[in-house]
């Protein structure tokens, strides 16, 4: 008898923690719809670094390397980030492990020079800013490709960067900085860019 | 069970500190939170034990504190091509922040660019690049600052806020320019928006509201040290450093000292007003996670100036003693803001900030004055896009302040020490009657504040963007200036007259109890335009009618043994007896007239008529006040970037005469270049009043200090960075 009511009331309790964890559930779900009213249920704004990524995750498929340039026998694309906390976990989250055609991109957050080695491309981050000239400076002639979001960033040496353009991304690109590395970028990056620095001078684009 | 400890402390009393604590539960269980919802997630499939009662405290905790959690995914980006990428509007919180302040209203913003450029040694001095903001130096170390009139040494319908931290001294409701000293080489940006901005900011944003915004940590990252000095000042030495911690994200530490040499009197003496001050700061922005982050600042500061005060010292003669006084003050304050941001939609912010203010004067065995304050102040803000076309900002805030003010023979305030509570509560929604194109918004704040009650602030503006080269805009507000320490509780001895029969005449000035709020309708409109991409021109005017305006009551003299000995006694006493109205214009454009030279002209008129209401018997305020703002003001600024990374700026500044206070016209001429010596030095040299040495720019009857006569200077500045 005693075990019954044991057993009653386990299974009272497993039951109270199964309505307790509904209910919980339910306001987790009903929380999240809350936030954005006029899309009940769609998907919210992305942010800034997400946005970024998938543009990452798409220079990435514009972009050619030479042959053998790339890791394990091309198979990796391995893109390497100068970030802050915030933006890394935004960017990792968005891109890490997605695919190319046959290829895998390989989003890996790096703190120091040292760890270029084996990176394909490179994203610096704006609050990167300061040591941004160094590192491209190290870097320059590697095969790598160089992504930035500061002002000048390509005048540093680097490829594309990122700039906002009323609430909306845009980019830049320094071909000459490409092609010094024996980069190809892909005319279709090249129609959508704001704007090509290409022999020292300055294509205005869209 | 953190949470509970803090409760029961907070019951004990403490009020400070339980509250604080209380904010720190409030994260830690939000955290704790948030991540029992990943884990509920999970234990969808795989149901798992999670304890009832933590959790529906931490759902209670983030219902009411309006923090939405447990946001959903965004869909696979990496689908989408780059053209629809390339659409997406990434509009970041600080952005919305920025459109708050830049939507329908008078603003201009000094960037960095600015300030590295302008060779200013401090904040007074870049606010002279405002167009329609009035800033005159009183002193070495004082100054009056307004917009659309009022000035004065104390002003106070102006509010100054660092960091969103409000700056001004709550027992006058002014600003101690001469303490509150933010590095300029630490300031990001700062937004002026001239008008009122009450319905947003609060109380005092009656006439304008001057936005002080730092650099964050990450930005200053590094080493810093620059050290300057010139024939006006040894000023200022500053040693930055910011580094990245694990757990703490990006900090910096910073240090400042100054010392500037003392100005001459109007009448040419040593106005023995040299002023030093030491500064100390920090700041750390914290990465809690990808959606918040926490700021959290603080700075600290000791400094002194000297000055001759005349002041009553006796009721016996000789009465009245010029005394070389010595201006101490002492402060520290500290502030942490948490910022969550839900979606590119939905934010909000906490934020809690302690401040310490303490200052007087000394001869070594006299004082004129002796006053502490500190004040705590608690501030919510949700932000918030609903539906399509609307964007909503709503906030609560509360804050306490408690003040002593010790008994001086000329300064005594009663009650001596007094607490002083206001809660306020605002809501601003900006709607897109037709996106891009027209845009309504509506705002309005109630305050309850001790001394008169509720008051309701209310704002309607609207803005017409026909095409991306012009805008129109127009605004009707309402704002109050609540009364202070100094309007109800204060009593000034302004001087001791020799009268009859032997006995001293005292006359003193009284603050009203029964005083009421200062109230402001202004309506504005303004019109933005540019002809050309290098070429584009502001320009807003304004009518404001005021009520209420303070003016100072004369009473029948009558007897007083009160200090002693028996003498007669001339009291004024505050009263509500003016109104008025201001009208004014206010011009500046931007021209680039090549790539490499910017040119910003601007100019100010400015009128204003006061008269008493029926009963007060008031006649000197008004025309001390009408005839202490000038009514033209003018100004040009030059930019020009040259070969081998050397700037050129010149700056040149006419203000007219101040009638009321004998202050002829002037024009203050400023020039500076800074060379940039590769990536780590940078070389400054500016010179400051070229074209006329020794001029006064302000002396009014306000203010408490001997007036100055402004020098030219010149002053070199090497900054190295590593």
């Amino acid at each position: 008898m005693f075990r019954a009511a044991k057993k009653t009331a386990s299974a009272m309790s497993s039951r109270r923690r199964r309505i307790y964890l509904r209910t919980f559930v339910f306001l987790c779900l009903f929380l999240s719809v809350s936030e954005t009213p006029q899309h009940a249920g769609a998907q919210s704004t992305p942010g800034e670094y997400q946005v970024k990524a998938a543009f990452l995750f798409h220079f990435a498929q514009l972009v050619e390397w030479p042959v053998g340039a790339l890791n394990g026998g091309d198979a990796f694309i391995k893109l390497c980030i100068f970030a802050d906390e915030p933006q890394r976990q935004e960017l990792q989250a968005t891109i890490e492990g997605k695919t190319i055609g046959t290829r895998v991109l390989h989003v890996v957050a790096i703190s120091e020079v040292q760890e270029i080695p084996g990176c394909n491309a490179i994203f610096l981050s704006r609050d990167q800013a300061r040591r941004q000239s160094a590192i491209l400076r190290s870097i320059a002639g590697m095969g790598i490709l160089t992504v930035g979001e500061t002002s000048n960033f390509l005048s540093d040496g680097g490829m594309i960067r990122f700039h906002v353009d009323e609430g909306k991304i845009r980019f830049d690109i320094n071909l000459d900085a490409a092609e010094s590395c024996h980069l190809q970028i892909s005319s279709r990056l090249l129609l959508l860019s704001t704007s090509v620095i290409r022999g020292h001078t300055t294509d205005r684009g869209r | 069970m953190g949470h509970f400890a803090d409760r029961q402390r907070a019951d004990r009393g403490l009020v400070h500190e339980g509250r604080f604590s209380k904010v720190l539960a409030h994260l830690t269980l939000y955290f704790r939170f948030r991540r029992q919802c990943d884990r509920a997630r999970a234990a969808i499939a795989a149901p798992r034990v999670v304890r009832p009662a933590r959790m529906l405290v931490g759902i209670a905790l983030v219902l009411l504190s309006g923090l939405p959690a447990c946001a959903s995914q965004a869909s696979d980006l990496t689908q989408k091509s780059l053209e629809d990428l390339m659409s997406i509007e990434i509009t970041s919180v600080s952005k919305k922040e920025e459109k708050i302040s830049q939507a329908a209203a008078a603003v201009f913003v000094i960037s960095r660019e600015d300030i590295d450029h302008s060779g200013a040694l401090n904040i007074p001095d870049l606010l002279r690049m405002v167009p329609g903001l009035d800033v005159a130096q009183i002193d070495a170390s004082n100054w009056a600052i307004s917009s659309r009139g009022f000035n004065g040494q104390y002003s106070n319908k102006l509010l100054v806020l660092v960091d969103g931290r409000a700056v001004y001294t709550s027992i006058f409701a002014g600003v101690f320019w001469d303490s509150e000293n933010v590095p300029i080489d630490s300031i990001e940006r700062i937004e002026v928006i001239r008008g009122p901005g009450a319905a947003v900011w609060g109380a005092n944003a009656v006439n304008g509201v001057i936005n002080i915004i730092t650099l964050s940590a990450a930005d200053t990252q590094g080493g810093s040290i620059s050290a300057g000095a010139g024939d006006g000042s040894v000023a200022p030495e500053t040693i930055r450093y910011g580094a990245k911690a694990r757990f703490l994200g990006a900090y910096r530490v910073s240090a400042e000292g100054f010392h500037f040499n003392a100005l001459p009197t109007l009448a040419g003496l040593d106005g023995e007003d040299d002023w030093r001050l030491a500064h100390g700061g920090f700041r750390a922005d914290t990465a809690l996670s990808a959606k918040d982050s926490l700021t959290t600042e603080g700075e600290v500061y000791g400094g002194n100036a000297g000055d001759i005060a005349f002041a009553p010292i006796s009721l016996v003669p000789p009465e009245n003693a010029a005394l070389a006084v010595r201006d101490r003050y002492f402060g520290w304050n500290l502030l942490s803001r948490w910022t969550h941001t839900a979606s590119a939609r939905s934010a909000t912010s906490l934020q809690v900030y302690f401040d310490r203010t303490k200052r007087g004067d000394s001869t070594g065995v006299e004082s004129t004055y002796d006053i502490g304050q500190n004040t705590f102040d608690i501030d919510f803000q949700h932000h918030i896009a609903w539906g399509a076309r609307q964007d909503i900002v709503w906030g609560l805030g509360y804050r306490v302040s408690s003040d002593a003010i010790k008994p001086t023979f000329r300064i005594s305030a009663t009650p001596e020490s007094r607490g002083t509570r206001l809660f306020s509560s605002f809501a601003q929604d900006e709607i897109a009657i037709r996106p891009d194109r027209l845009h309504l918004s509506l705002g309005a704040r109630v305050e309850h504040s001790d001394f008169t009650g509720f008051n309701l602030q209310p704002s309607a503006r609207l803005t017409w963007t026909p095409d991306s080269k012009n805008s129109i805009w127009g605004a009707v507000s309402g704002a109050d200036r609540t009364p202070a320490r100094s309007d109800t509780d204060i009593r000034v001895n302004f001087e001791a007259l020799p009268g009859p029969g032997g006995q001293s005449i005292l006359v003193s000035l009284f603050g009203n109890p029964n005083q009421k709020s200062e109230h402001l309708t202004a309506f504005e409109t303004g019109y933005r335009t540019s002809f050309s991409s290098r070429f584009s021109v502001d320009s807003t005017v304004f009518f404001n009618r005021y009520h209420d305006l303070t003016s100072v009551e004369p009473g029948a003299m009558r007897i007083e043994s009160n200090p002693a000995p028996v003498h007669l006694l001339l009291p004024e006493r505050f009263g509500n007896g003016l109104y008025g109205e201001t009208h004014g214009i206010e011009v500046f454009a931007n021209w680039k007239l090549a790539r490499i030279w910017t040119l910003n002209p601007g100019y100010t008129f400015f009128s204003m008529h006061l008269h008493p209401f029926a009963g007060s018997n008031d006649t000197g305020t008004a025309p001390g006040t009408e005839g202490g703002t000038p009514d033209h003001q003018a100004q040009l600024r030059s930019s020009v970037s040259l070969p081998w990374n050397l700037q050129w700026n010149a700056s040149a500044y006419f203000v007219n005469r101040l009638p009321a206070q004998s202050i002829p016209s002037y024009t203050r001429m400023d020039t500076g270049v800074t060379w940039r010596l590769g990536e780590s030095f940078t070389l400054g040299v500016t010179g400051q009043n070229l074209s006329k040495d020794l001029h006064p720019e302000y002396s009014g009857p306000d203010s408490t200090v001997q007036s100055g006569l402004m020098r030219r200077a010149v002053n070199a500045k090497l900054s190295w960075s590593f």
